[in-house]
């Protein structure tokens, strides 16, 4: 039982206002009583005699408004005041902490005084003029626009460096700070991994695995898929660094990105070295023996990084033993699939929404001995020539410029890969249909549920032509987020679709159904 | 007129009030003492309510006049705060620096208690507990009177009950005791529950108003008694709350409980459930608070009536209310 | 060092796409929609200009004296004169129209139909073809009343033998000057220039004005800042509805000419003229933002605008950091709103007149919050009107706590529109306004709301970046 008193001296306002304040009060959850009155000697009597009389309370006068409230909770009692604040001071053009929406930077300044991150996504070529307003008024910055010039880029975060400043960006599409997502990311526990990422899947990636490991993550920087190029010289990555370094709350830091130019590779992982903390570095498709050689903890996928985190923190891994039952269970699974394929349908199809998952499978497929395209492979010899027809194993991030041109992205809006899913299905070469789904803020309210049909109409035109069609997916989320995960999952294991935990299990999968004995762990 | 000034006019005023002149006297120091949504509070450099300033559509009340607007006050003078001193222009209070208000073509309207009247037929009393039942709000006096007129009323915040249990103490008083003490014992019951004026206080007015009415000696208490009354209350009850009881002890209610006294003494039933759902619109509580006190008046009218007709003293403490 | 950011709650300004604002409200962090639209159109040069413009640091302390000196002016009805005599620069062969300056040729018809009844009133022609031929010939000559310390509703024609209010800044001692409302129907600023239209302006001018002049003699002045701040709380916004103010102004004047002596007929007539115009006083409510607006122009560096005016092709405006007489101009808009019935929308002719002087000075459309009548005029809902004066803020510099808006919480109207923040913003100043008829004669068809051009305040700005450019 909480009690609060607040005292209004010489209040005026109407009896009418405080009778409802009262009722309003009293409505709410985890309220037990609530008295608004004057303060006469009855009434003071009176809450005396149901011990709600303070020191404070027992020494206003006549005409000072006393509120007293008694509450099952602090929570309740700060909602009861809050509400109360709200009543009593109704004031002339006072506009709510974020209410409506604003038109200017004045209002908007006006409106949220302490605002100190400003989240921009407006087009490209306007990103970095308003990114430098809102720098100049004092606030971090997160930029999700991408088509910011290089120039550009660059001007803007050696202005927030001068001033202590953070900007996660251009193309930073996630970031979790002070335990709040920002644009696309995951809802996951609190903890003491720190996260720096040049790449916005990756890091939902990683903290949806640590967050499965049952670990958690105290900030998740991002600093945009640019900021490791030489011109830019890592400088967002290296502040992420510093500011995990003094962080308090960061046991652990991780890095992830795709590997950085030499130079800007030497300088980041000089300032690693310094570090009283333990780090894991995920260069994707780096040289993962060369690190290690240098002493440190390297990982080359994004659940390894995971682990190896976990390993740090000297955490047992939650889901112990089982984790590698139910993989065989799956492998087995796959297994019997495989042998219902028709002679010729050799090819892996994968259709991502996540630039960065696209880029791990290419990485473990490749590492499984399968030659792989992709329209975002760095190697040319892995490059697709034409976009719009599959060849062989072929990975497509649907996110990726050409495909986004005048449309949302994918995780907005999967239903755009529908099309997609369906012509591989139709191709007599395709082994295995694998998908991403991204659950978590930003996303889509209903991934799995909007590809069905779609998933369905592809294994009916394969079957009508006397193939058998394994889909692969892998839904990157937690229990947490909105989507409801299991729910997600349920509904794409009843399409006879094959679930994996994470986007490397789901690789190793695929590679399995398109004939490969895989290194069986996970 | 001073320039670039809005004018409020009076339309109303109780006639109590005397005009300002700009020879000052009660009016010079005159200062804002509170602002409401529609009211203001003019108070005299002693501290007491020179007059109170309503909007359209109030209820008249003792030292009020109501004005042709119907505004909002608190809009018009935020951000000044109240303690602004008025300058008297004329026979114009002046508010602020643009707001000024003319009493003098305010119609007179006197709110003094009539009497002495006659005593009110039995059913008086049935009416308007009735009229308590359908119109009375709750929160204050209301339901509680309700309860000790034997009605299945529930007590639902903690004045309620606190409430009962004082109005229990003083009909109890009421059988057994003496009226000279009835009404010293009023003072230790002023001051509690909710809002400006605590629903004890206008419980107490509506009952004084309805005592004065019926009985010369309530007046003669009241003129011999009343000072010293009003003193030990003033310390137990908001500035607003001793006003209003100020006012009563003088002879005076407001126009809703008038209507109600007038119609309990003299009126027929139809008009007594007009005036009672009038008078319990006053306010957020207080006019139920007003109704409930006239209600006890008129029953420990019928109280003393019964006991000062009635030589023997069948009618003990255990009297069932009718 | 980001990690201050740690330490702190997460407030957070979403300029761009509202669903990231809706995920950080399902998690309860403290958020403010920015609803962003593109600066300046879009357009690299202006937004290069703004940037430019926006290093410059004597820009604040020029807006504020510019806005200071609009708010400190106290403009008061002092004398009636006749144009000729009155207004300096006036001439003989000079006629002033609203808006920005236009060739006859170029003109619109409600225009050209008042300065034909102008011709026909001063004698100079006699019928409708001889006043079209000497409008032609080069013979008068046209200039905007702006230019000359006057302003006029509508076709806003000031012709050399009429008689004007004149009205004095006794603040700053500077004057304005605005002819006497005629009406409604048939008048001569809609471009009628009928017999009776003629007539009305003789009587005006021997009868009605010599009698307020009279009244006004020993009165000391009348004081309009005081009538417009009273009117606002009124349901007037003193630019279409005046009905209040009007009022307001015939208590003064009426007591003025009984004092002075008047009576009988004239008296009557002068009074009966009055009573029945519910917008006479627009014709002072003009003239005393005028004398404000005038009051501020001139500071150099200031981007407050200082007269918007249009002449039913153009709309254009002034710059208080600009040259006296340097305008921007563009295609005016048409007005929408609602038609009287019998009317369409291509009846209407585009936006005319001066009266946007008002709304330059924050009252009329930008006061259009407090009066709620104006609103079913202008085909709107209540809380319409009270968001149109709400936006204004965004662009304006200042408020002005003497010129109230009672359904703002008495909140002080937009004060010192800034050429910048329009561009910035995107959002431009609302103008309640009349439609006029496109034939002369006709009338007022409809009312409703319009805006400036864009376009206006583009050329300002780049005009004003290329003036003060490596001056700082």
């Amino acid at each position: 039982m909480q009690i609060r008193i607040a005292i209004q001296k010489n209040a005026y306002h109407d009896s009418v206002a405080l009778m409802s304040l009262t009722g309003q009060i009293n409505g709410l959850d985890g309220i037990e009583e609530a008295v608004v009155s004057m303060g006469t000697p009855m009434n003071k009597e009176l809450l005396a005699n149901v011990g709600m009389l303070t020191e404070e309370a027992a020494a206003c006068g006549d005409n000072d408004l006393i509120l007293a409230v008694k509450a099952e909770s602090e929570e309740a009692l700060e909602q009861a005041f809050q509400e109360i604040d709200g009543l009593l001071h109704a004031q002339r053009g006072n506009k709510k902490k974020g209410g409506a929406p604003v038109q200017t930077w004045g209002a908007a300044v006006q409106a949220l005084p302490e605002a100190n991150l400003a989240i921009i996504s407006v087009p490209g070529e306007y990103a970095a003029r308003e990114a430098e307003k809102a720098l100049k008024q004092g606030m971090h910055v997160m930029i999700f626009s991408d088509n910011v010039t290089l120039a550009e880029e660059k001007r803007v975060k050696e202005l927030a460096a001068g001033k202590g400043l953070l900007v996660m960006g251009p193309d930073c599409g996630t970031a979790i700070i002070n335990g709040v997502g920002l644009c696309f990311a995951n809802e996951v526990r609190r903890g003491s991994v720190g996260l720096v990422a040049a790449s916005g899947t990756g890091l939902q990636e990683v903290t949806v695995q640590l967050h499965r490991l049952g670990l958690g993550v105290s900030q998740a920087i991002g600093t945009g898929g640019r900021d490791l190029h030489e011109e830019i010289g890592g400088i967002m990555m290296l502040e992420g660094i510093r500011a995990l370094q003094a962080d308090e709350k960061t046991e652990v830091i991780v890095l992830i990105s795709k590997p950085p130019h030499p130079s800007v590779q030497e300088r980041m992982l000089r300032e690693l070295e310094g570090s009283a903390k333990p780090a894991v570095v995920c260069f994707l498709d780096g040289d993962a023996e060369a690190l290690r050689e240098a002493g440190f903890t390297a990982a080359t996928t994004l659940l390894d990084t995971a682990q190896l985190a976990a390993g740090h923190l000297k955490a047992e891994p939650a889901g112990g033993t089982g984790a590698g039952e139910r993989f065989r269970k799956l492998l087995d699974e796959a297994d019997r699939q495989r042998s219902r394929l028709a002679a010729g349908q050799t090819d892996v199809r994968g259709l991502f929404c996540g630039g960065t998952l696209t880029a791990e499978a290419l990485s473990i497929l490749r590492g499984e001995g399968l030659a792989v395209r992709s329209n975002v492979a760095k190697k040319p010899e892995e490059k697709l020539q034409d976009v719009s027809v599959s060849t062989g194993h072929t990975l497509l991030d649907l996110g990726d410029d050409e495909f986004t041109r005048g449309r949302p992205h994918p995780m907005i809006e999967p239903g755009l890969r529908n099309e997609r899913i369906v012509q591989e299905g139709r191709d007599p070469a395709a082994a295995v249909l694998y998908l991403d789904f991204e659950l978590g803020y930003g996303s889509h309210a209903d991934p799995a549920g909007v590809s069905i049909e779609a998933i369905r109409e592809a294994r009916r035109a394969a079957e009508a032509e006397g193939r058998y069609l394994p889909v692969v997916a892998y839904v990157c989320g937690t229990e947490l987020d909105k989507q409801d995960k299991a729910s997600q999952t349920r509904l794409l294991e009843e399409a006879g679709v094959l679930v994996a935990e994470s986007n490397k299990e789901a690789a190793l999968l695929a590679a399995r159904l398109a004939g490969r004995s895989i290194k069986e762990e996970a | 007129m001073s320039e670039g000034s809005l004018v409020l006019q009076a339309t109303e005023r109780e006639e109590g009030i005397r005009l300002p002149s700009a020879a000052g006297g009660r009016w010079a120091g005159a200062y804002i003492h509170s602002v409401y949504k529609s009211t203001i509070n003019i108070a005299g450099k002693d501290g007491q309510l020179l007059l109170s300033l309503a909007v359209r559509p109030a209820i008249l009340a003792p030292g009020m006049a109501i004005l042709d607007w119907e505004g909002d006050f608190t809009g018009l003078f935020s951000p000044h705060k109240p303690c602004n001193q008025i300058r008297i222009v004329g026979s114009s209070l002046q508010l602020s620096e643009w707001l000024i208000c003319d009493l003098s073509a305010a119609r007179l309207v006197s709110l003094a208690i009539p009497g002495p009247m006659a005593a009110a037929p039995p059913e008086r009393l049935a009416e308007l507990t009735e009229a308590l039942r359908r119109f009375g709000k709750p929160g204050g006096a209301g339901r509680p009177w309700l309860r000790a007129a034997g009605w299945p009323a529930p007590l639902e915040t903690l004045h309620e009950r606190a409430l009962y249990s004082q109005l229990m103490k003083l009909a109890l008083l009421a059988r057994s005791g003496g009226e000279r003490e009835l009404y010293g014992a009023l003072t230790g019951f002023a001051g509690l529950g909710i809002g400006l004026t605590p629903s004890a206080d206008d419980f107490i007015t509506g009952f004084f108003g309805i005592m004065l009415a019926a009985r010369p000696e309530c007046r003669q208490w009241a003129e011999h008694c009343g000072a010293g009354w009003l003193a030990r209350v003033q310390a137990r009850t908001t500035f607003l709350g001793y006003e209003m009881l100020r006012q009563a002890l003088a002879g005076k209610v407001n126009r809703a409980a008038l209507a109600v006294i007038t119609a309990c003494l003299e009126g027929d039933g139809r008009r007594l459930e007009a005036a009672a759902c009038g008078l319990a619109a006053l306010g957020s509580t207080s006019g139920t608070d007003m109704l409930a006190g006239i209600a006890f008046g008129l029953d420990t009218l019928y109280v003393w009536k019964r006991r000062e007709s009635n030589a023997d003293q069948n009618c003990h403490s255990e009297e069932r209310l009718p | 060092m980001g990690y201050s950011l740690f330490q702190e709650e997460l407030n957070i300004i979403n300029i761009g796409t509202s669903i990231f604002k809706d995920d950080l409200d399902v998690q309860r962090a403290s958020s403010v929609q920015f609803s962003w639209k593109p600066p300046a159109g879009g357009s690299p040069a202006l937004l290069q200009a703004l940037d430019r413009v926006a290093e410059w640091e004597q820009i604040e302390a020029a807006n504020r004296l510019a806005v200071q000196r609009i708010r400190e002016a106290h403009p008061y009805l002092v004398d009636m004169g006749t144009a000729l005599t009155s207004i300096p620069g006036m001439e003989p062969d000079l006629i002033l129209h609203a808006g920005p300056p236009i060739a006859w040729k170029d003109m619109c018809g409600p225009m050209q139909g008042a300065i034909i009844g102008a011709l026909l009133f001063e004698e100079k022609a006699r019928n409708e073809a001889e006043a079209r031929e000497l409008a032609a010939s080069g013979a008068v000559r046209f200039a905007p009343c702006n230019e000359y310390a006057a302003v006029g509703p509508m076709a806003g024609i000031i012709s050399p033998s009429m008689p004007v209010h004149i009205i004095e800044n006794r603040e700053h001692g500077n004057k304005a000057y605005c002819t006497v409302n005629e009406g409604l129907g048939k008048v001569l600023r809609f471009g009628a220039f009928s017999g009776e239209v003629i007539s009305r302006l003789n009587w005006i001018r021997d009868v009605f004005a010599p009698a307020i002049k009279r009244g006004l003699a020993e009165s000391g002045g009348i004081d309009l800042k005081a009538i417009t701040a009273q009117a606002l709380h009124m349901g007037d916004e003193c630019h279409n509805r005046n009905k209040a103010a009007t009022s307001l102004f015939y208590k003064e004047i009426s007591g003025h000419l009984l004092a002075a002596g008047l009576d009988g007929e004239g008296l009557r007539d002068t009074l009966a003229f009055i009573r029945n115009n519910d917008h006479y006083f627009l014709n002072l409510s003009m003239p005393a933002c005028k004398a404000a607006l005038d009051a501020g122009h001139g500071v150099e560096y200031s981007t407050i605008v200082t007269t918007m005016a249009r002449n039913g092709v153009e709309f254009g405006i002034r710059v208080s950091g600009m040259q006296k007489d340097e305008w921007f101009t563009f295609a005016a808009n048409k007005v929408q709103g609602l038609l009287f019935p019998g009317y369409t929308v291509d009846d209407a002719a585009p936006d005319l007149g001066d009266s946007a002087i008002t709304e330059t000075m924050g009252i009329g459309g930008f006061a259009m919050g407090g009066a709620p009548a104006i609103v079913q005029f202008v085909g709107g809902t209540v809380e319409d009107a009270v968001g149109y004066s709400a936006q204004m803020y965004e662009i304006c510099a200042a408020e002005n706590p003497q010129f109230t808006i009672p359904n703002l919480d008495f909140r002080g109207s937009a004060l010192g529109i800034d050429i910048r923040k329009v561009l910035e913003t995107g959002i431009l100043p609302v103008i309640n306004t009349g439609m006029a008829h496109q034939e002369a004669g006709v009338g007022q068809i409809g009312a409703g709301i319009v805006h400036p051009p864009q376009q206006c305040f583009e050329q300002a700005l780049l005009a004003y970046a290329s003036r003060y450019d490596g001056k700082e």
